[in-house]
């Protein structure tokens, strides 16, 4: 897999860079909201980064599953890109959500469902990170985080419907398929084309931090071979 | 109505920084592997 990663790395990122383009420009040619005015933009950036910090924690759901079942090194290297990848899309998630939170809302954070179940996902995270770093067995490190990351997949159901079992400050979904959309046909366009941009990036960022992880660790055997023949 | 264009232009300079400060970081130390490995005749995995 790593080696199709190597074929696939600079395709994945001219088409984001291509979409972010497109992305970008519809975004600024998109008209204002009659009540958000230009802060509508901001959820250009939000709502995309929120989808592909959940897609991050599915992919190292089932990375982790996988390594567990099948102990192949592949599937850890996948996991631990995964980590990086959705911790950056999250913090990006929970920031901008704070920017747009302080003019509509009049507050930077609220400790709503949304919010509240969004940031245990960012705790998540950067306790998955540093798990990995604090067991010096690599098989041991990979096993507990992987385990850690199928007790933390309770977080993402919970993250999904929150605005939807609870009452919450943050809106229910606005457009979840066309018979139960709520937001305006003239803002959709730069939604899915940011939404498809972040897509392609969130995929490209994967498959680099699996590459670099994967270097590192050839590197590091190299190193330890070369220890051992020193000491031999 | 309120600007706000200001409260956009943070995000999408955050955006930039959180997203593409890691994705040069690991462009960077990717290719630093690969010299190191190429050094001792071994190809990227």
């Amino acid at each position: 897999m790593i080696k199709w990663f190597a074929k696939v790395h600079w395709l994945l990122a001219t088409a984001a860079v291509l979409s972010l383009l497109v992305g970008m420009w519809l975004v600024l040619a998109a008209p204002q909201d009659y009540q958000q005015g230009n802060a509508v933009r901001i959820l250009y950036v939000h709502v995309p980064a929120a989808k592909m910090a959940l897609l991050s924690y599915v992919v190292l759901t089932i990375a982790s599953a996988l390594y567990l079942w099948r102990r192949k090194e592949m599937w850890d290297i996948l996991a631990e890109a995964a980590v990086s990848v959705g911790a950056a899309f999250t913090a990006l998630t929970l920031a901008s959500g704070s920017i747009w939170g302080k003019p509509m809302w009049g507050a930077w954070w609220a400790w709503d469902a949304r919010l509240t179940s969004m940031l245990v996902l960012l705790i998540l995270f950067m306790g998955l990170m540093a798990l990995r770093n604090a067991l010096d067995d690599p098989h041991k490190s990979a096993r507990a985080t992987a385990v850690l990351a199928l007790i933390g997949a309770a977080d993402l159901p919970i993250i999904h419907f929150s605005v939807v079992w609870w009452r919450t400050l943050h809106q229910p979904p606005s457009f979840d398929g066309p018979a139960k959309q709520t937001i305006t046909g003239e803002l959709l366009p730069p939604l899915f084309v940011m939404s498809l941009a972040f897509f392609l990036l969130g995929m490209w960022l994967l498959v680099l931090k699996s590459r670099e992880i994967a270097a590192r660790r050839q590197w590091e055997a190299v190193e330890t071979e070369r220890l051992e023949r020193n000491h031999a | 109505m309120p600007d706000y264009s200001e409260y956009v232009l943070s995000v999408y300079l955050l955006a930039l920084l959180l997203l593409g400060g890691p994705a040069f970081v690991w462009l960077r130390r990717l290719q630093q592997l690969r010299r190191q490995l190429q050094a001792e005749n071994k190809d990227l995995p």
